[in-house]
Formats: C-alpha cells, structure tokens, sequence
C-alpha cells in the first residue's frame, strides 16, 4: 500500500555515508566493493520537545556498490529502498518504494608519508528518480558536490566532508560531515581490527537545520568490514513545527575484492 | 629418539639463525630470511586497503603460498609487506613494486638476502601512480 506522505515538514537527511567500502576501499586499481546497509530513525515529538499527535519513522536499506579503475578514481552507486510510517492525527500513510539513485564519482588524490596517508577528494554526484510517485525521499533530480579530507596513521583516523545538494523541487541543502577516532586493535596476520570513530553530521536547508553526533564501531576482517552507528540529534531547528529526527541507527556490512 | 629431535631442532635453529639478517624499521628488527622480499611501504597503514595490496602481491609469480596469507604479510604498524619466495627461486621485484604503487601506495626500499648471508638493500625512487 502506498499513500503520498503527509504531516509536518522534516528534514531530510541525503544519505552520503561515509561507509567503510566508499571511502577506506578499494584503493587499489580494479578493485570492487559492495556494501548492504541499514538505517532508521524518527520520532513522535517536535523539536521543542511537544508532544502531538503525528509521528515520523523511516526505515531504509541502501544497497551500494564501488568500482576503482585507478587509485584516484572510483565510481559508486547507493540505491535505497524506504520503508516509511507517516502518522498525521488519525491519518496514516505508509510508503514502502525504491528510492532515488544516486551515483556519484570520486576523485581523489593520494599522499603517502611515513607514518601515514592522506587524501583530498572532490565528488560530484546526481541523484535520478527511479520512481515517479514521489514519496518523501524519492522522486526528485538532484546533483551535489562533496569535498573530503581524510589523514590516517596506524593509530589514528580522522576525515572531515562538506557537501551541497541542489533538487529540482524544494531547497539546497548543505552538508558537514566529521569522523575522528582511533585504531585501538589491529592483528596484522589475519588482518583483523577494529575502529572506534566519533560521528558528528550537520545538515542545513533553508529553514531548518540539524546536528547529529555519535559513536560508531567498525570491526573488519580481511575483505570484510562491518560498522554500527548510533547518533542522537544535538540540535535541532525550524522556522515551522517539526518533527524530531530522533535516533539514528545505521549499521551496515561491505566486502571488497 | 627423544635425543635425536633434540639435535634436529637445534639443527634447524641454527640452520635459521645463519640464514637470516636483521634489519630496523621504525625501531623494529626484522630478520630477513634467504627466500624472502621485505619492501618498506610508505602510506600503508590502513588495515583494511593493505588486503588489496596483499591480493596483488599474492598473485605474482614464485610466491611460496603456503607461508603468510598466500605468501604475503602485510605489517600496518611498522608499514612493510614480507613476500615469502618459493624455494630456489627470486620473485620479479620490479613486478612487486609496480603493483603497490597500483594498489595506492609507494615503496620506499627493498630488503634481500638472496645468499642467505648478506642483505641488499635497494632504496626506491618515488614512483607516483597520480595523473
């Protein structure tokens, strides 16, 4: 069953996660990668904490996917399919579709030091409509640029992204993503680890704006590499009544080859 | 018979000891043993990029698989890879390097020890993959 979404306005999030198979791999040329990712999130209060009567829930799978033709430059697509709960007094509309494609090409250009690497990245992407009955997060054209920082050591991680989205339907948006975290435990003969990482996701439209932040866990094994998120919504703003975005989870699994 | 795998491990340690050679990187020692490539690797400290480095290095010709993952270990903490060479033959070095700087990263010196008795030690010219 699906309805057009209803209810008060809420601020979309585009996804641009800086996933482990996105970002960290493949580097090598003619390397691949896939990755299935999970994220909810929303709530039944405003953002100045009133109680009402509607409420937002999303539940979204990204299926996503990398190819490296040379060290610095790769090709990706994230295809997202929603599962949204849209609740307005008595009124409810539930939209289970396809989302919006979004693919997008990273460049990137590699320093290599002693004791460490870094990279800065430049990414345009557009986002295409798979479905022609726009739901909340589907439906309309967009194009964005990304760009990222990222420096790495054994020990440590840290990588800084600003972005910006246009659509063809409603406002721009701006984007400021930060991860900074430490490597804790690496085993070098089964390359086994884990990465402990501190998420903060600012969001920005025209009249509204959120600020997300927290921890993130990313174990891996060889080809394989896992990452659980939670993030709690610092702060929130809007010019109307609005929805809280509420918790975030995101947890997501990848393999490069 | 207890007497005599005494005497076939102590053949066999000293047999290691003549055959290998210390190196130092970063503060490390490392024994360079006669059928084995040690290349220092600079930029390798991510965990997770070094299994496609170790992918690559794999599948050269005259690695000896049955050591390491497939006859490589990659180090991120000291960032070197060992490539472990099958018996009585040399591994094509020029081949190894060209497929890390493909794999993103730049070697900065190769260890050998091809007699078992004295190291070789080739510094590398920074060879850039970037356009």
């Amino acid at each position: 069953m699906k309805n057009k979404c209803i209810s008060l306005f809420f601020l979309s999030v585009v996804a641009f996660a800086h996933q482990p198979v996105m970002d960290m791999a493949p580097r090598w040329s003619g390397g691949y990668g896939f990755q299935v990712r999970y994220e909810s999130f929303g709530s039944d209060r405003t953002i100045n904490d009133k109680d009402i009567l509607s409420s937002y829930y999303q539940q979204t799978v990204w299926l996503e996917g990398v190819y490296t033709w040379h060290r610095s430059k790769r090709i990706t697509f994230k295809l997202p399919y929603h599962s949204i709960e849209d609740k307005d007094a008595d009124v409810i509309a539930i939209d289970n579709s396809l989302g919006d494609l979004i693919v997008a090409l990273p460049l990137k250009k590699y320093s290599n030091f002693n004791r460490s690497t870094q990279n800065i990245g430049f990414t345009p992407q557009i986002r295409l409509p798979l479905n022609k009955d726009p739901g909340i997060n589907s439906g309309h054209l967009g194009a964005g640029v990304s760009l990222t920082y990222s420096l790495e050591s054994f020990s440590f991680y840290q990588m800084y992204d600003v972005f910006g989205w246009v659509y063809d339907d409603k406002n721009s948006q701006l984007g400021l993503d930060i991860n900074v975290g430490i490597h804790p435990y690496h085993n070098n003969k089964t390359n086994t680890g884990i990465f402990l990482i501190w998420d903060v996701s600012g969001r920005w439209e025209d009249d509204s704006s959120v600020l997300l932040s927290g921890p993130v866990l990313m174990p891996y094994r060889h080809k394989m590499m896992a990452r659980l998120e939670v993030k709690f919504p610092v702060i929130e703003n809007g010019k109307s009544t609005q929805l809280s975005r509420g918790i975030t989870i995101n947890t997501g699994i990848g393999f490069v080859f | 018979m207890q007497y005599l795998y005494k005497q076939i491990i102590l053949l066999i340690t000293l047999i290691g000891i003549v055959s290998a050679q210390t190196i130092e990187l970063y503060g490390k020692k490392l024994d360079i043993h006669k059928d084995e490539v040690i290349l220092e690797v600079s930029g390798l400290v991510c965990s997770f990029c070094a299994v496609g480095l170790q992918g690559g290095l794999s599948s050269l010709k005259d690695v000896d698989k049955k050591k390491y993952i497939d006859g490589v270990f990659v180090n991120v903490e000291y960032q070197y890879a060992v490539i472990a060479e099958a018996a009585d033959k040399d591994i094509d070095i020029d081949k190894a390097i060209e497929l890390i700087v493909k794999s993103g990263y730049e070697v900065k010196t190769v260890f050998t020890n091809r007699t078992g008795e004295k190291i070789e030690t080739r510094k590398i010219e920074s060879k850039k993959d970037e356009k």
